[in-house]
């Protein structure tokens, strides 16, 4: 995350971290028994689901702590992607019990996640990116001149932020929209998809296989938290009292930087509905379907996406629905707006997208959570799990140790030994050298030695 | 061929001789143009050897030629020494005609990188030399005439290795002398075994002894004893071993490559590292192809440890010339691992090795020369951020490191996939070890380079070497430029189109496996 902005949101966001993904869902084929695949393969759907789970609960911890406007958002898409990937475990193990119509449309519902995030995300980082721009220009602007001050600060971080709502409105709006989309408000954006993960990895466990529990609840926790740490970010940033002088001078002042976000903000808003009225969950998996409204009027495709969505046919699963929906709309972002929402500085409003969205961040009451941040749990994630830390020291413990170690052992053995041949030569025939004395007597004596060695030889054969 | 390879030698050795016996001022021109005579001489034999290589010469089709037939042979054998049965047969394969384009075209390229040498008059006609000594290398056809050609290059870059060499000139040229000497004695007495067990056959007659050298009219039935046939293969094993190098017999590399000048180790690393594989292809495996069969362990052994350990070695180097000779000892090493599968893409995929690592590698030493002659250091450690002094320096640098680590679309990996697959083919699960070791090549390249070119905290500025005492360095020069431009655009160029040369490859390594191998896969239970 440390490249330039618009690169994190092509790279980062949209295209290269899906091919992992894109690649186990490639793998579909090779396991849907009822199209000829290889049967017997549902742990691996099993161990697709659990490490999903794992990812997307771990990483939505990880960005609970993170300050740094721009990690949050590439823990998020960890996460995000981690959700695919539980559903993807999901479509393996579906299809490899031959219950293909759940697997098809877990597949589908997984991609269409895949193209909901990526066009959030990759909006959520040009606005980032416009945020930490405005931030550092209106520093280098309150700065001009003076050097002090001037190195320590960080426009990526969010604590140097709050109450850019009326100063960015276009961004602001933009981020809003995005974080919608990733959290899963409904009828926005990544709502339509997410909804169908969840519910179809708790079908796999309501189908009778135990070990889908895990992921499961993984992801449903995982949901509220997604409310919550996309919430706070946004809170930390757009709302609230300025947390320093610089916010006075920010303003949205740089062009060519608000059309692509209101672009990608119509599409990330709006783009999920339309999409999934148009049926494409079933255009993502089945090869024979296409983008329409299947013969069926507009409206009654909108009231049975509808249904689906909110009152789906299975009571256990309405249960699932309703609680993800709750954690991720409701608890999240409430808790987040009490930590860190808060009006405006008086005297400032915002437009009408975000406005209402301050206000009622402020109401919930003032919540301090110090304590918590200055808390081990904390420091861990903020120090990534550790994980970073594990693999360097590995790492350092192990490989380069060992290759310092064999580069010594071809210096010092193996060349050793060539080395000692040739030396112990060159010493061998310093000492066979000595018998060249020069004097006959001593060459007399030799030859007599050698010619009784001959004579004695001979006796022995002819014996 | 002849003409290919005579050539050199004759206009090498008459330029380094003329000066000495013509009166003074006839000496001075000849010194003057002897330079420009070698480049010319060397650019019109790569011209010569394209010709050959690219176009239907003569009706010659290289992906139609049958095994054990050669093209562009001479009509009869001249006898050379009759009265021991040594002939000159001179001939072409798809196995040689990519080592000989090879050589040919790293001549000129390590001529040009070297263009200013001090002594030039001696500098250039010694690399001209040594081209023709290696060039009978690959197309002669007698063994006895193989191991004169074969000790012959070690003649010119001992005094290349000796005169401009580095601090340690010294005990790097005896030491390089000696070890592949010894080794090559040793291969030796492995042809002596071979020979004395020839028949007497037409075409070379008269001989006192009844035998003959000739490699065409050899086969392993000629050894009756199985034992012997074995030991005559581990011999001629240690022979080209040595020259490969694989471990243990590899440490006279690194020592030769770091002393050696830049001309010197682009040479030993594009081609003479190539003869030790060529020379197991073409002797051991095709004469005794059982004896291969049976002591596949042994190359696997010998191959998987110099890809690891070699690789190891490199992550614990701080001078970017060794770190680049032990790379070196571990391609060699996939080199082996790829005869080992039996199967037609391994092979296929060795030979692809040996050509693209005579490209690649060539570009790494000449980054390396470039590196000890501009910047007077080759510690990894004590620069950073040259980059910004040497553009063009760090370009190639980063192409050189990037082809050899496998980028794909680059030459290297074209050969890497080719071996894994057949290595997978062949022994299954076992791939891992080394697909695992190709992830430390890239660590070690990777910090390497990062350290080296790249990671300056000043955006103007990288941190220079002490060795520069203050003086602001220069980027590389033209004639290095171009070389290694032109080493960069063939890495690219057979990253893309590989079955420039593949083809003929893999023609001749199906052949080989089908016609050469299978029987006694099939008996030795290998393959059904």
């Amino acid at each position: 995350m440390e490249g330039p902005t618009p690169v994190s949101a092509l790279i980062h966001a949209a295209t290269m971290v899906n091919a992992g993904l894109y690649l186990v869902a490639r793998l579909m084929p090779f396991v849907d028994v009822h199209h000829h695949g290889v049967s017997g393969l549902e742990d691996f759907g099993l161990i697709v689901a659990w490490i999903g789970g794992i990812t997307a609960f771990m990483a939505a911890s990880i960005a609970f702590v993170q300050n740094d406007i721009k990690k949050v958002l590439a823990y998020s898409t960890m996460s995000q992607l981690a959700y695919i990937f539980t559903g993807l475990g999901s479509a393996l193990y579906f299809l490899n019990i031959d219950e293909y119509y759940a697997g098809y449309f877990v597949l589908g519902a997984s991609l269409f996640h895949l193209f909901n995030h990526a066009m959030a995300k990759g909006m959520l980082f040009m606005a980032s990116g416009s945020v930490i721009h405005e931030v550092h220009h209106a520093h280098d602007h309150l700065h001009h001149g003076s050097d002090h001050g001037h190195h320590d600060f960080d426009p990526q971080d969010m604590r140097n932020m709050g109450g850019l709502a009326s100063k960015l409105p276009v961004t602001a709006t933009a981020m809003m929209f995005g974080s919608m989309s990733i959290i899963g408000i409904p009828l926005i954006g990544g709502f339509w998809s997410k909804e169908g993960i969840i519910a179809k990895t708790w079908s796999a466990y309501f189908h009778g296989e135990t070990l889908m529990l895990g992921p499961a609840l993984l992801i449903l926790a995982t949901a509220g938290m997604t409310g919550f740490y996309m919430s706070r970010m946004w809170f930390m940033t757009f709302a609230g009292e300025p947390k320093s002088e610089v916010v006075d001078h920010v303003h949205e002042t740089t062009p060519w930087i608000k059309e692509p976000l209101i672009i990608l903000t119509i599409i990330t808003a709006l783009g999920g509905f339309v999409l999934a009225v148009l049926g494409v969950v079933d255009f993502l998996s089945n090869k024979e379907a296409n983008l329409s409204l299947h013969g069926k009027s507009l409206l009654d495709q909108i009231i049975y996406e509808l249904e689906h969505a909110f009152l789906p046919e299975d009571q256990k699963l309405r249960i699932v629905g309703w609680i993800t929906i709750f954690l991720s709309f409701i608890v999240g972002p409430i808790m987040a707006s009490r930590v860190h929402g808060g009006q405006l500085k008086e005297g400032e409003k915002a437009n009408l997208f975000v406005g209402w969205l301050v206000n009622l961040s402020g109401k919930f009451g003032k919540q301090d959570v110090s304590w918590l941040a200055e808390s081990q749990l904390s420091e861990a994630l903020d120090k990534r799990l550790y994980f970073d830390d594990l693999y360097e020291g590995v790492l350092a413990r192990t490989l380069i140790p060992f290759a310092d170690f064999t580069a010594w052992f071809d210096r010092n053995i193996i060349d050793g030994i060539i080395k000692q041949i040739e030396s112990k030569s060159v010493l061998g025939s310093f000492e066979i050298r000595k018998f060249t004395t020069g004097s006959a007597g001593d060459y007399i004596l030799m030859a007599t030695i050698g010619a009784l060695c001959i004579f004695v030889l001979l006796m022995g054969v002819s014996f | 061929m002849t003409i290919l390879t005579l050539t050199p030698i004759a206009v090498g050795l008459l330029l380094l001789i003329l000066p000495q016996l013509l009166p003074g001022k006839l000496a001075l021109s000849i010194r003057k143009f002897s330079r420009n005579v070698s480049f010319g001489v060397s650019m019109a034999l790569f011209a010569f050897a394209t010709y050959l290589s690219f176009t239907t010469f003569g009706g010659i089709d290289w992906l139609d030629i049958n095994m054990g037939e050669y093209e562009l042979m001479n009509d009869k054998p001249v006898t050379l020494i009759s009265s021991i049965g040594v002939s000159w047969i001179v001939g072409v394969d798809a196995l040689s005609l990519p080592m000989v384009w090879l050589t040919a075209l790293l001549i000129p390229l390590s001529m040009l990188v070297e263009w200013d040498a001090k002594e030039g008059h001696i500098f250039h006609p010694l690399i001209l030399v040594m081209e023709g000594a290696l060039l009978g290398v690959f197309v002669v056809l007698d063994l006895f005439v193989f191991y004169v050609f074969w000790e012959m290059t070690l003649i010119p870059m001992f005094f290349l290795i000796l005169v401009w060499g580095g601090e340690d000139r010294k005990y790097a040229s005896m030491k390089f002398f000696i070890y592949t000497f010894t080794a090559s004695v040793i291969m030796l007495v492995g042809i002596l075994i071979m020979y004395f067990h020839t028949g007497d056959v037409s075409g070379v007659s008269g001989t006192l002894t009844g035998h003959h050298f000739s490699l065409i009219e050899m086969n392993s039935e000629m050894i009756q004893s199985e034992g012997l046939r074995h030991l005559v293969w581990i011999l001629l094993l240690i022979g080209f071993a040595t020259k490969m190098p694989s471990v243990p017999v590899h440490t006279w590399l690194p020592d030769a490559h770091v002393q050696a000048p830049t001309a010197g180790s682009m040479l030993l690393a594009g081609v003479m590292l190539k003869m030790g594989a060529y020379g197991f292809l073409r002797v051991a495996v095709s004469l005794f192809p059982e004896s291969t069969v049976v002591f596949t362990p042994i190359l696997i052994i010998l191959g998987m440890a110099s890809l690891v350990y070699g690789a190891l070695v490199c992550m614990g180097q701080t001078n970017l010339k060794r770190m680049v000779a032990y790379s070196s000892v571990s391609h060699m090493g996939l080199i082996f691992l790829g005869i080992a599968t039996m199967q037609p893409l391994g092979i296929a995929g060795a030979l692809f090795m040996m050509f693209a690592h005579g490209i690649i590698s060539p570009l790494l030493f000449a980054v390396a020369g470039a590196f000890k002659h501009h910047y007077h250091t080759l510690e990894i450690g004590s620069m950073r951020g040259i980059a910004h002094h040497s553009p063009y320096l760090a370009a190639h640098m980063m192409l050189g490191w990037m082809g050899s680590l496998g980028l794909p679309l680059l030459a290297g990996f074209v050969a890497e996939v080719a071996i894994m697959i057949a290595f997978w083919m062949s022994f299954g699960w076992l791939v891992i070890l080394p697909a695992l070791t190709l992830i430390i090549t890239a660590v070690y390249y990777l910090t390497s380079m990062q350290k080296t070119i790249f990671e300056s905290n000043d955006r103007h500025h990288g941190i220079l070497p002490e060795s520069l005492h203050g003086e602001e360095p220069r980027d590389i020069t033209w004639n290095e430029n171009t070389s290694m431009f032109i080493l960069g655009i063939l890495t690219i160029a057979f990253g893309i189109f590989p079955f420039i040369f593949f083809d003929m490859m893999s023609d001749w390594s199906s052949e080989f496996v089908s016609e050469v191998l299978l029987s006694y896969l099939i008996e030795q239970g290998v393959r059904p």
